[in-house]
């Protein structure tokens, strides 16, 4: 007996040795981290904000930067000659005051104001001289330069027919600025608070070399914020910029990301204080959405069923129409997105873009097609007999996540189910191979998404034209091409024709039924009460902080 | 203390042997190996239950989707997230299967709804009871044909590998080496690439580097036996390899193997299941029970019962396959043999 | 021993470089760009981008620019994380991977070999079911399920540790116990068939018949001899662990290694892809070593170099 037990003792003296030695090695690290107060009581008084990010931040050089949570960080802790305001419309940033443009709509003249870096440089005009160029050069092999088309010769320099010092960009001296573009476009303002036309300091860039916005203290901010504090795949911390030029309108003093990327520990984190905001996903919203503290708004990004007309069938246009009549948006939308998106009959989203008359390009446009299964069945019919056929098989090209999953399989339901002689086998592929097939038009229909890379229903319009790398699916209307060449040629300096040719080309495009429109993506989330003024923005950063405060 | 325990036994103890006739008999009857560890198996109350379950759960996969009228992917989005309903038991409150949501709400009552959805619907309102049975069916097939065919191909390897040892053995081992060293993932995306998703490409893809493990093993344990006296004593008798291999080592390896078998057929649902989460699992609609805990784990806290019922089903497969495994073990060995 | 040694270092370079060769050619297999804007770029822009990186040159080019990086200890830059070296990736994410598949992998053990003893010693009693189940329950129920309702009744309903995060021991105790379940239910099965194994030798009798106590002969004959099966097994354990913790990191929010190798290749991150189960393979091979030498150590019958015939 004695034997037996000294042996357990053996045992577990040998666990509890193994549980002090984990305990001591890391309680060192829980005191350091301590200091980082993710703590939400202290939070209210001091101005802390606690925040979730679903990713560690890919860059922080804002000429490589191409994904939302490095352009939501940059959008911060950086200011380019705009930035994108409480209502959305682009107040001035870096600029002083509204810029001079010449008659012709294509140089513009910017007299900066007096700003500062975190390191006590003064922002010149030389910054923005200098990551222009470096954007587009195309040694940097920036995936984000042909934002910069517009500019001109930016194309000519990225596709090696140029030196980058032909960039139509200029430092007349410190404060002063000029640049030309190649067409007089509308929406340039917005653009030039897109991540991209960041200035960068140079001075400082050259002097880390390859560290530049590596790590929190080799990067330089001229935003509202600084990064301060970044431990990578684990959180992030933004702290209030002593030298920024508005500094009395910031009111938090700091911001904790933390990184977390499952949504159900994202709601326990929220349901434990730890965050203060936290992105719903359809099965919470169920949960949540009689409480106080619940919303939701539409986002920019507008998904749809590319119809690949190198299919016989799909070719046909009754065939296509009868497909985009035969399936219920409203209950998809309802039912399994849940979580704030809505049934889409159009390709520009909802509050997006106003025209020169004041009024949202949905609102003039309205929806462009509808659900009718009676008539979708007449035309799949109709189809069958131009096309020639009585029973096909279709593949659906899918991503390989569980939301896309879900579609797919709600898709082959209907479709099936209203449509004669339709089989429709699912293909889910990973992210990229997904992309590979449908660049290489090597699927039947897919479902993809399109978000906005300037505020302006172009960037949304201009996707099918004849032979356009976006148009994966062989689509091609002249008086389409047509609309969309004069709307950004000739009619640039006609705003209000200009619009009327941009509604025109997006009813072209749902009369062919060119794709099958399915949703506005929306968003959900649990935000608590004391936290107040955070901006949502249609494009670029997701959020703005500048404003955002904690309230007692 | 012996002593005087001696002294104190009594006669009444003590009763005169049997006839002569009886003690000529052969107390046991002579049986065949099989014969004997299926005797000695059910005496094993654990390996029972575990055959029972597995033979009820494979019944229930096989005759429960024939047997509704309900099919795994008809879908019904107005009635979608139905909770279970079961006419008897839902009088057990502690089961929670009637048809009530957890804020005590009849869900059934309030749409209307006549038919009793046993273990309730989906968020695309597909009848949950036909879709876990079918799942199981697909798991069952997917995992039993998984681990024979690693157990064929382990075998073998690993016993020559084992048998043989010197170069043989250090060239095959190396060459299991690089395999495990190639991450499974890169290979199976890539064979999910090439061939079209579906039960047959999911069951080579796991095969490519499963048998590993069996193959490590089978040599670890051939190592120990061949260097042991019975075999040494086979040996210097003469007898050939094949006999060496098949009639001395295997039998006495079989318990590992038998054991490593029952953990495959666990490991194998769960590679199917860890497929479906980074998303190259069985095709959609089509249901594995790998993928139904999956997708029902996104509903933890609103729909329990969407995560908790396939979760119990494959808790309830993989703990009979390795109470049958253990029972099996005891029953084959032929050390156990009295 | 020295030579023998040295000959298996030989031969893990060997195995090493197939598997760099291996997996490069695989990875060109994958259609598709690194990019990672690649559906926003036309084919033009790709060309451009890829020209920078090298990627429009011939395979054979790009094979030999590799290796010869490789062999520098250079493992090149992401893709997904612009610029950032591949070697700074993984030194950033290994150290909270180790130290939760470290811990699990003790507690594992312990536990592991507690039931397995257990069961064993009460063959086919109460005890032996219970330690079944137990240890079975492990492996039965999926890991993310596990952690889910541990998360959500230790973290969210009882309050009693915390949710999730990286920020402390109390922080690991969840995702630990939650990876220890595999580890447990595979070492405790092993130990109780090898226990049991041994315990009918005949040299267990031997010693039961010279009047040895039962704990004596387990702790001096049955449990050194029921270790080296168990040992072998550790090995892929560990590395399976390390592999396999992505769920529970990405549960638990935890800055691990796991997680990020499955993005960078759903993202097709060549390099780091690479990297990583170059590194990855490297610490197979070497816990291999490790074991196989250990095999030696504990049972003097199995001469590591084998074939004394």
């Amino acid at each position: 007996m004695n034997k037996k037990f000294s042996f357990l003792l053996v045992l577990v003296l040998a666990l509890s040795t193994f549980l002090a030695a984990c305990s001591s090695s890391s309680s060192d690290k829980a005191g350091s981290d301590n200091k980082s107060g993710s703590g939400s009581g202290s939070g209210k008084k001091d101005q802390v904000l606690n925040l979730i990010a679903t990713a560690e931040i890919p860059s922080m050089d804002s000429t490589l930067a191409t994904d939302s949570v490095s352009f939501l960080v940059m959008n911060n802790v950086y200011e380019g000659l705009y930035r994108l305001g409480k209502n959305n419309e682009p107040v001035l940033g870096m600029a002083a005051e509204e810029p001079k443009v010449s008659a012709d709509g294509k140089t513009y003249t910017f007299k900066l104001r007096d700003a500062k870096w975190s390191n006590g440089d003064p922002v010149t005009a030389n910054d923005f001289v200098y990551s222009w160029r470096r954007a587009v050069d195309p040694a940097t092999a920036a995936e984000y330069a042909y934002m910069l088309y517009d500019v001109k010769n930016a194309e000519e320099i990225n596709t090696g027919k140029a030196k980058p010092d032909a960039l139509g960009i200029k430092a007349v001296d410190d404060k002063t600025l000029e640049i030309t573009l190649k067409n007089n476009v509308p929406y340039f303002k917005s653009l030039l608070s897109f991540g991209t036309f960041y200035p960068e300091n140079e001075k400082f860039v050259k002097s880390q070399g390859k560290n530049y916005a590596l790590e929190a203290n080799t990067g330089v901010y001229n935003g509202p914020f600084t990064l301060s504090d970044w431990k990578h795949e684990q959180s992030f911390q933004l702290k209030k910029n002593p030298t920024y030029w508005d500094k009395d309108t910031v009111k938090l003093n700091t911001i904790n990301f933390n990184i977390v990327k499952d949504t159900a520990t994202a709601v326990n984190l929220f349901e434990t204080n730890k965050v203060d905001r936290v992105t719903l996903n359809a099965e919470f919203v169920d949960k949540y959405k009689n409480n106080k503290e619940f919303g939701s708004y539409p986002e920019t990004s507008v998904f749809f069923l590319r119809l690949n007309e190198k299919n016989k069938v799909l070719a046909n246009r009754d065939a296509r129409k009868a497909i985009d009549m035969a399936w219920d948006k409203k209950s998809f939308v309802d039912v399994i997105l849940n979580n704030g998106s809505q049934p889409a009959n159009y390709l520009v989203p909802s509050d997006f873009a106003k025209g020169p008359d004041g009024k949202d390009f949905r609102e003039t446009n309205g929806d462009l097609s509808k659900l009718d299964v009676a008539e979708a069945k007449k035309l799949w019919a109709k189809a069958k007999k131009e096309a020639g056929f009585d029973k096909v098989s279709l593949e659906l090209l899918n991503y390989d996540d569980d939301n896309s999953k879900k579609i797919s399989q709600y898709l082959k339901e209907q479709l099936e189910s209203n449509l004669d002689g339709l089989t429709i086998t699912i293909k889910p592929q990973p992210f990229k191979q997904k992309l590979d097939l449908e660049s290489k038009g090597n699927y039947d229909f897919s479902f993809a998404g399109w978000g906005p890379d300037y505020q302006d229903p172009m960037t949304f319009i201009d996707m099918f034209v004849t032979g356009g790398a976006h148009n994966q699916m062989g689509y091609s209307n002249k008086q389409y091409d047509k609309l969309v060449a004069d709307a950004k040629g000739p009619l640039l300096s006609d705003l209000n024709a200009r619009w009327k040719a941009m509604l025109d080309a997006e009813k072209i495009l749902m009369d062919d039924a060119a794709i099958s429109p399915m949703y506005q993506r929306g968003t959900s989330y649990l935000q608590r009460d004391y936290v107040k003024g955070i901006v949502k923005h249609p494009f670029g950063g997701d959020f703005g902080y500048k404003w955002a405060s904690i309230e007692q | 203390m012996e002593q005087k325990q001696l002294d104190q036994l009594s006669t009444d103890l003590f009763r005169p042997a049997a006839g002569r006739g009886d003690l000529e008999q052969i107390g046991r009857p002579s049986l065949s190996y099989w014969k004997d560890a299926w005797l000695r198996l059910r005496k094993n109350k654990g390996a029972i239950f575990g055959l029972i379950v597995v033979i009820v759960l494979t019944a229930l996969a096989i005759f429960a989707p024939m047997a509704s009228k309900n099919d795994y992917h008809t879908q019904n989005l107005s009635l979608s997230k139905l909770p279970p309903k079961i006419p008897v038991l839902e009088k057990v409150s502690f089961l929670h299967v009637d048809g009530k949501d957890k804020d005590g709400f009849d869900v059934y009552k309030a749409k209307n709804i006549k038919e009793n959805y046993w273990f309730g619907t989906d968020d695309l309102g597909r009848d949950q009871w036909v879709r876990v049975w079918q799942g199981t069916r697909i798991s069952l097939l997917i995992a039993v044909a998984a681990a024979l065919i690693d157990l064929g191909i382990g075998i073998i390897y690993g016993g020559v590998s084992g048998f043989y040892g010197g170069k043989v053995d250090n060239i095959m081992m190396r060459i299991i080496e690089i395999l495990i060293g190639i991450p499974q993932l890169i290979l199976v995306i890539l064979f999910i690439l090439i061939f079209k998703p579906g039960v047959s490409s999911i069951i080579l893809a796991m095969i490519i580097t499963g048998w590993t493990g069996m193959a490590r093993i089978v040599r670890g344990q051939m190592l120990k036996m061949k260097e042991q006296e019975f075999v040494m004593a086979s040996k210097t008798l003469g007898a050939a390899n094949s006999r060496l291999i098949g009639k001395h080592l295997i039998p006495n390896i079989l318990g590992p193997i038998i054991v490593t078998t029952m953990f495959t057929v666990p490991g194998a649902i769960f590679t199917e299941a860890f497929l479906s989460f980074i998303g190259l699992g069985i095709a959609p609609p089509q249901a594995s029970l790998g993928s139904l805990v999956n997708d029902g784990f996104r509903f933890l806290q609103t729909y329990p019962y969407l995560l908790i019922i396939p979760s119990i089903i494959i808790s309830l497969l993989i703990l009979s396959f390795n109470l049958l495994g253990d029972g099996l073990r005891d029953a084959l060995d032929p050390k156990m043999r009295k | 021993m020295l030579r023998y040694t040295l000959q298996r270092i030989v031969y893990m370079l060997i195995t090493m470089f197939i598997i760099a060769t291996l997996t490069f050619f695989l990875m060109k297999l994958l259609p598709g760009s690194p990019l990672k804007s690649q559906d926003k770029l036309t084919p033009e822009q790709i060309t451009i981008i890829n020209e920078k990186y090298g990627l429009n040159d011939p395979l054979p080019v790009q094979y030999v620019h590799y290796l010869g990086n490789l062999a520098k200890g250079d493992l090149g830059s992401s893709f997904q994380y612009d610029n950032r070296p591949v070697t700074e990736l993984i030194g950033n994410r290994i150290g909270a991977s180790a130290q939760l598949g470290f811990q699990a992998l003790i507690l594992g053990s312990i536990v592991g070999l507690i039931l397995g003893i257990i069961a064993a010693i009460r063959h086919n009693t109460i005890f032996d079911y219970g330690a079944t189940v137990l240890a079975v329950l492990g492996i039965s129920i999926p890991s993310f399920v596990f952690a889910g309702f541990m998360q959500y009744i230790l973290g969210v309903k009882l309050q009693l540790l915390p949710v999730a995060l990286w920020e402390g021991f109390s922080y690991t105790i969840m995702p630990t116990i939650a990876l220890s379940g595999f580890v447990i239910a595979n070492i405790s099965r092993f130990m109780r068939t090898e226990l049991l194994e041994v315990m009918g030798s005949d040299y267990i009798m031997l010693a039961k018949a010279k009047g040895m106590s039962g704990t004596g002969i387990i702790i001096k004959h049955a449990l050194r001899n029921a270790l080296i099966p168990v040992i072998t097994i550790i090995g892929p354990l560990a590395v399976n662990i390390m592999t396999g913790s992505l769920v529970i990191e990405q549960i638990f929010a935890i800055p691990g290694l796991g997680e990020q190798f499955v993005k960078s290749i759903s993202m097709n991150d060549y390099t780091v892809i690479m990297g990583t189960t170059i590194f990855y393979s490297a610490l197979f091979i070497f816990i291999i070593f490790v074991v196989d030498i250990l095999y030696g150590v504990i049972d003097p019958r199995i001469r590591v170099a084998g074939g004394k015939k």
